[in-house]
């Protein structure tokens, strides 16, 4: 379930991307839940037309995903199910993140195809030359097909790990939606007629394999799925864990130190396409030559030599493994945990205070319940001044507390961070931040806009430095909105 | 007895009850009788206008204001009667129950043994008088005179649960318990931040020489130094060396027997002194991004809306930050 704030923020996206019809009827399914188009439609009060229009278009922008449930006997309903992708919508806020990374490992050519990718959320290939034809003058299609390749090889996402818990329906509606493993990123040479990033909007069926028959109901919308033709979509999953390495190597280069940071990139980057990378606590073992080769290959890694890199190697409290000392494993998981930890700790420091920053600690370090005067003598606050401070965390959602009759008051209390609870709270809170951004970035425009729209050539003086200082203004909020967002993807994701 | 006597019995006992003076045997009742020396000259401002009344009554009024006097030594000195206590409250001492001093009363005494009976615990003035059913200004008394005599002494207490301290009595001889006193760490009722500071300090520079430091050495090294005079026991040096590792002075890490840890067994829990890119509590380098915007410290976040009151298009801090800026 989405937070009420990641709700708000959803919808103002989808609002400022594709109208407000777009808006309610996305907002409408995530407040909701998955639905039929009737349960839609008797929700939000738009016409029919309207709501199909905004289904069609936030289905080929791959925010909404429709399917149809298999009744017991093998008899599919009739009625088809949508419901919303909320990471898909969030990944609209990271577009020009996604193509700086592709502009910086692949060039500007990959970068221009990605960028139609993101405006339009599904192409054909056809369609993908089509667009690139309109935009240069001078058409290449063997550089526009290398440059599809090297996107797509860059794309190669590993294969889950068995996933033991219980699939949702939605999570069963999305497997079906993609093709095997094995076809998602493959493609023919020559003539491109290979499988697809994402099959063509036929409505998968859950409980039963794909068929490319298209099913009579939602007539209207099955227009669409008339022509089977391979359609292909970003690959968001491979730039999530690129902007999540980012993060990881970001919070060791300011909480240890540069070269701790290059270690870790290159063991990274070693790591690379593993299988295990999704789902494992560790990495498959590396060894230290291997990881030397890499760092030296680095901006920065070139004078290391293999000591440094092993006290580096130590610092970020990669284990050797007992049978080969030449060996380490990295634990992904343990730095996100620490990035996620400066996150929340830094947050308490400057809302609370630092003796509350200390009691956060510990009591987030103990995973336990703790009785207040036993915070109050190892933080060395003031028994006073600790209960008062447990009480504000408390009141504010950051703490869980449980009471404890004694024989005479006053009655023990308990105290522990209820990580899952805590958690939940702090995404909502982000998303909440990144949300007043968006909404400031508008107000500052709209105060100016008269401004604004001067032509160049007429700003002098006075007109110039204000639309010089809205420039700086709206350039720093979106800085730190990009900047939030990195703690977001810590967060949502883990 | 007589009938004569006895109703002077139940007179002077009736007295003597006005004082919530109660006598634990008849022996005491009778000796008291029997004792009962003559009255000193009473000042006649001092004596309330008694009633015409029986030689025996008047006897009675003299006994209880001989008892006040006893009580109060050296407040009240009557016109004529002798210095300090008059015979009869000596004589009454004598036979109460065994005494520490002369000087106290029996519930000075009853007080006096409660106090000495909690130990280093303490009691607190509320709770002698549940336990001894005597009246507040008694109580305030009693008190008042055993720690002008020096046999109790009052302590500022430590509540639990930070509630409001109340003030503790207990014997002078006796070290006032953790319960009472806070810990190893309080000083009258506080933390003693000055040894603290001073002890955190060591601590740290000890680790500095060392590069890794474990609790044996650390508890060494400060009973080598001599930095206090008493013993600071092993758990509560682990507390404080646990409040710098929150504090991000230490960093807490386990032992690898190799490189820096080589002395060290494997797995032992060692201190060392965080990177030089990593700050203490407080420092801008590893602010974090959430913390580095309006909303991320702002206490008012949970009635924040976008069209409300406090909004993001209305709100003072981002402007604040912004005009900040530039």
């Amino acid at each position: 379930m989405v937070s009420p704030h990641g709700i708000l923020l959803a919808a103002h996206v989808i609002s400022s991307l594709y109208g407000d019809l777009c808006s309610k009827v996305c907002e409408c399914l995530l407040r909701k839940g998955t639905l039929k188009l009737d349960e839609i439609f008797k929700s939000t009060e738009l016409s029919k037309g309207n709501i199909f229009n905004c289904l069609r278009v936030l289905i080929h922008q791959n925010c909404v995903q429709a399917f149809q449930l298999e009744q017991e006997g093998g008899k599919a309903l009739k009625s088809t199910l949508y419901m919303v992708i909320f990471d898909n919508i969030m990944h609209k806020l990271r577009a020009t993140k996604f193509m700086q990374i592709v502009s910086e490992e692949l060039g500007e050519d990959c970068r221009g195809i990605l960028v139609g990718l993101i405006q339009h959320g599904r192409l054909s290939f056809d369609q993908i030359i089509d667009r690139e034809k309109q935009k240069t003058g001078s058409f290449d299609g063997q550089v526009v097909h290398d440059s599809f390749r090297r996107l797509l090889s860059a794309s190669e996402a590993p294969s889950q790990g068995e996933i033991t818990e219980r699939k949702t329906i939605e999570q069963l509606a999305l497997e079906a939606a993609a093709p095997s493993e094995s076809m998602r990123f493959s493609m023919d040479t020559g003539d491109i007629s290979g499988e697809k990033g994402e099959e063509s909007p036929n409505i998968p069926t859950v409980g039963q394999k794909r068929k490319n028959v298209v099913l009579d109901s939602d007539d209207e919308l099955s227009d669409v799925n008339r022509r089977i033709e391979v359609l292909w979509r970003v690959n968001f999953e491979e730039f999530l864990w690129r902007l999540i390495h980012k993060a990881c190597i970001s919070h060791v280069k300011t909480s240890i130190n540069n070269e701790a940071s290059i270690v870790l990139s290159a063991a990274l980057d070693l790591i690379g396409q593993s299988e295990t990378r999704l789902n494992a606590e560790n990495s498959p073992n590396l060894s230290i030559n291997d990881i030397y080769e890499e760092v030296i290959k680095k901006e920065g890694g070139v004078g290391m030599d293999l000591d440094r890199v092993q006290t580096s190697l130590e610092q970020l409290g990669c284990e050797t493994l007992a049978t080969d000392m030449e060996s380490y494993c990295i634990d992904i998981k343990s730095f996100i945990q620490m990035a996620q930890n400066q996150e929340v700790e830094s947050m308490i420091l400057k809302r609370y205070g630092k003796e509350a920053y200390k009691i956060f600690r510990l009591l987030s370090r103990a995973g336990r319940l703790v009785e207040t005067d036993k915070i109050s003598d190892i933080t060395f606050v003031e028994k006073k001044e600790t209960t008062k401070i447990l009480f504000q965390l408390w009141k504010d959602g950051y703490l869980h507390m449980e009471s404890m009759a004694a024989t005479r008051p006053p009655s023990f209390h308990l105290w522990k961070v209820d990580q899952k609870r805590f958690r939940a709270k702090f995404l909502d809170e982000m998303y909440h931040a990144v949300l007043n951004l968006k909404l400031r970035i508008t107000h500052e425009q709209d105060q100016r806009k008269e401004v604004l729209q001067i032509p160049k050539d007429k700003l002098v003086g006075e007109l110039r430095n204000k639309v010089m200082l809205y420039r700086i203004v709206r350039a720093t909020l979106e800085r730190s909105s990009m900047d939030l967002d990195d703690a977001v993807v810590l967060f949502h994701h883990f | 007895m007589e009938m004569g006597i006895e109703a002077d019995v139940r007179v002077i006992q009736s007295r003597c009850n006005l004082m919530s003076i109660s006598f634990t045997t008849q022996l005491q009742f009778d000796e008291y009788m029997l004792i009962l020396a003559p009255p000193p000259t009473i000042h006649s401002s001092t004596t309330e206008s008694l009633p015409p009344s029986t030689s025996v009554a008047v006897a009675a009024d003299k006994l209880y204001l001989q008892l006040l006097i006893s009580l109060q030594p050296f407040r009240t000195t009557l016109k004529g009667a002798p210095t300090g206590m008059s015979r009869a409250a000596v004589a009454l001492g004598r036979n109460k129950r065994p005494r520490e001093s002369s000087r106290l009363t029996s519930d000075e005494q009853s007080v006096l043994d409660l106090i000495l009976s909690k130990e280093g615990s303490g009691i607190q003035p509320r709770s002698i008088k549940f336990q001894l059913k005597i009246p507040d200004p008694i109580i305030t008394r009693a008190t008042k005179t055993l720690l002008a005599n020096g046999k109790i002494k009052e302590v500022n207490g430590v509540q639990r649960g930070g509630a409001t301290p109340r003030k503790t009595l207990m014997g002078v001889d006796f070290k006032p318990a953790d319960v009472v006193s806070g810990g190893f760490w309080y000083e009258n009722g506080k933390i003693d931040t000055g040894f603290v500071d001073v002890l955190r300090r060591f601590c740290r520079m000890q680790v500095m020489k060392s590069k890794v430091a474990t609790l044996e050495w650390l508890h060494k090294a400060v009973m080598e130094g001599k930095l206090a005079t008493v013993e600071i026991p092993r758990p509560q040096l682990t507390d404080l060396l646990t409040s710098m590792v929150l504090d991000n002075e230490l960093v807490e890490v386990k032992s690898t027997g190799f490189g820096a840890f080589f002395r060290i067994p494997i797995g032992e829990t060692c201190y060392k002194l965080p990177s030089s890119a990593a700050g203490g509590a407080g420092k801008d380098s590893v602010a974090g991004k959430f913390a580095s915007i309006p909303c991320g410290v702002c206490p008012r976040i949970d009635v924040c809306t976008p069209d409300g009151a406090i909004s993001p298009t209305t709100c003072v801090y981002y402007s604040q930050w912004l005009d900040i800026k530039f």
